[in-house]
């Protein structure tokens, strides 16, 4: 049932996108990875997956950037965002309320802890509700 | 006189009762005092004959004008009323001497009259004028006394008043060299004193501040409703420090109670400003270093946190892939002790507090074993690290080991960007100046986009187009320039083109001894 959730995972950090890659497709998930805002946009819309994670800092199209070109865009504007993030406190109220973000994950964040949010959000399976300043 | 206290204010005193003597000796002069007791009123009526009342009369009067002279002379301080006294003493003098012609002249300072000859050879006349005689001269002698009393005073006072009409200019003078703005407000809220600082920044004409009231000269409404809680509040409050903007500067206020009398119950304030804008901006600077900092080492961090925890869950299946995480991990707690170390090495030496051990080294003997040091990483990527060391004069005052760490950064970023067999090639060159030498590090690497080379000595700045190429802190090229620049008085700087290259050069000061 996993197998048929794509989830797109993008961060300018390698390890950070492998680290996250490996725990969801452990878990089922079919994964693309980006290394940036601007090749995350291109891969969502040619193929829009059911989740899409992303960093906040990113080159070319930051992760704010990238989830309102998201929410613009009929065909993706539905898909649920989870942002990874060191600077949670820069995201505003508007932020939320004007693209998909669903959930904001602090770094240094768990794999396990971002498998739990992707379940929650697409499985509907119980996960802590409140996030994860780690 | 010599021994009087110096304090201005003990003159007064000393005036005073000088001047209290004065009417004294005045009262007495038509009576004729005579200091030893003898009946003066008798001798005068004797020596009427000779020496008439109207003579006498006018003796009296002149050394009285002498005395009410003296007094004057304290009492206004005129420097030419004392020529006036002596003027008195004399014409009383010469009145005395003419009504006795058979007397010599005498100086009142050897005035002896029980050895005087003329006495015993006109016994009547000398007997009935004497106790006059000696009555004025013993007057004479006092107000000669006194008189120098007030010329001495005089003289002290006017000494007294420059020294500290010179001590006033020079309080004055430094109160007006001051670069902080400074307000002094009496008890009555009126200003009485600014400073040219503040006349500046208040943008008033400092002449016209002669205790009229604040509100003339702030406009500032928050400062001067602090200014005048201030005044209004207790003294014992004691100082407030309070920080407010003014024409876009921010400033760090203190406001002092002071009291011109000691037991004053209303009390003054002075208040003093100090620009902090530079402090404000260099927090802020500071501030976000923390906050960029602690994002970046967030990174590294992540890395490990996220392969540990895989590992710990067993989601490597085999050993090839646990080997894979062992491998990041390893890489990533290198690469965030790297940063830990960038980050304290450059806030040392931006808050000066870094070991610098300066001494007379030679360039090409640091270079060489830099290159050394590199040249297994060098060989691992198959790049060819060639090093050109120009037999020139290349001896510089420098700290070694951060020289040496200067030029291990650009080699080891030389290294990582260039790809797989390209080459690195650092080289000495003489200036033209004679009086400097330059370090330059080139590589067949990469390269930098234009628009990012103004950026690479930023802190934290790395080229996204290249980030994909090496693990980097971001800080490493921050510290060369610091430890170039602000260590060694050097300069560094770059160029490069995307798909050819990048070369760096440091420029350093030679030493001369």
């Amino acid at each position: 049932m996993n197998a048929t959730k794509k989830v797109l995972v993008c961060d300018d950090e390698p390890h950070i996108v492998h680290v996250v890659a490996a725990k969801l497709r452990n878990a089922g998930f079919d994964v693309t990875t980006a290394s940036d805002g601007q090749e995350g946009l291109a891969f969502a819309c040619a193929q829009p997956p059911d989740l899409v994670i992303t960093d906040y800092q990113m080159p070319f199209l930051s992760g704010l950037e990238l989830c309102a070109k998201l929410k613009s865009i009929p065909a993706t504007s539905k898909i649920p965002i989870i942002m990874l993030t060191a600077r949670g406190f820069s995201l505003t109220e508007a932020d939320l309320v004007e693209t998909s973000i669903r959930r904001v994950i602090v770094k240094p964040f768990s794999p396990r802890e971002v498998l739990a949010v992707a379940n929650e959000i697409l499985l509907n399976k119980y996960a802590p509700a409140e996030v994860v300043p780690s | 006189m010599t021994t009087r206290p110096s304090k201005p204010w003990s003159m007064e005193e000393d005036a005073v009762s000088t001047m209290t003597e004065a009417p004294v000796v005045m009262d007495d002069a038509p009576v004729s005092t005579a200091p030893c007791g003898d009946s003066p009123l008798a001798a005068s009526a004797q020596s009427k004959s000779l020496l008439s009342p109207a003579n006498l009369t006018l003796a009296a009067a002149a050394l009285a004008v002498a005395a009410a002279a003296a007094q004057a002379a304290f009492q206004f301080q005129f420097a030419w009323l004392p020529v006036l006294i002596v003027a008195g003493v004399n014409i009383a003098a010469f009145i005395i001497l003419r009504t006795n012609p058979s007397r010599p002249s005498t100086t009142p300072g050897d005035h002896n009259t029980q050895n005087d000859p003329h006495r015993s050879a006109n016994p009547d006349d000398s007997d009935s004028i004497q106790p006059i005689w000696n009555a004025a001269e013993q007057q004479t002698r006092d107000i000669q006394v006194r008189l120098d009393s007030v010329v001495s005073d005089h003289e002290q006072m006017s000494l007294e008043l420059s020294l500290a009409t010179a001590q006033k200019r020079q309080l004055s003078n430094v109160l007006d060299a001051l670069i902080h703005p400074l307000l002094v407000v009496d008890a009555f809220g009126q200003l009485f004193y600014a400073n040219p600082a503040a006349a500046t920044l208040f943008q008033f004409d400092r002449a016209a501040v002669s205790r009229k009231p604040l509100a003339d000269f702030i406009t500032d409404k928050k400062l001067l409703t602090l200014l005048q809680q201030a005044r209004e509040a207790d003294a014992r409050a004691g100082r407030r420090r309070v920080e407010l903007d003014i024409n876009d500067h921010g400033y760090a206020l203190n406001i002092t109670p002071y009291s011109a009398e000691a037991e004053s119950s209303r009390h003054g304030i002075v208040a003093d400003l100090r620009d902090i804008t530079r402090d404000r901006e260099a927090a802020r600077n500071k501030s976000e270093f923390v906050a960029h900092a602690a994002h970046e080492l967030r990174t590294p961090l992540s890395a490990i946190r996220g392969y540990v925890e895989m590992l710990v869950d067993g989601e490597a299946a085999d050993e090839k892939t646990r080997a894979e995480y062992y491998e990041i991990i390893q890489a990533s707690a290198d690469r965030l002790g790297r940063m830990i170390n960038n980050i304290l090495d450059i806030s040392r030496i931006e808050a000066g507090t870094v070991r610098v051990n300066k001494e007379p080294v030679a360039v090409s003997m640091i270079v060489k074993e830099a290159a050394d040091t590199m040249r297994l990483q060098a060989e691992k990527k198959k790049i060819n690290l060639t090093e050109e060391l120009a037999p020139v004069v290349d001896r510089i005052l420098a700290d070694k080991d951060l020289i040496q760490q200067a030029i291990l950064n650009l080699l080891s970023n030389a290294i990582k960007y260039t790809p797989d067999g390209g080459s690195v090639h650092v080289r000495m060159v003489a200036c033209d100046d004679g009086r400097r030498m330059k370090i330059e590090v080139s590589d067949s690497g990469a390269g930098i986009p234009r628009e990012d080379l103004p950026k690479m000595f930023e802190k934290f700045f790395r080229v996204e187009a290249n980030k994909s190429l090496a693990a980097g802190t971001g800080l490493g090229l921050n510290l060369v320039k610091q430890i170039v620049e602000a260590v060694h008085g050097g300069e560094i700087s770059v160029t490069s083109e995307v798909g050819k290259g990048s070369s760096f050069a440091i420029t350093l000061p030679l030493y001369e001894p």
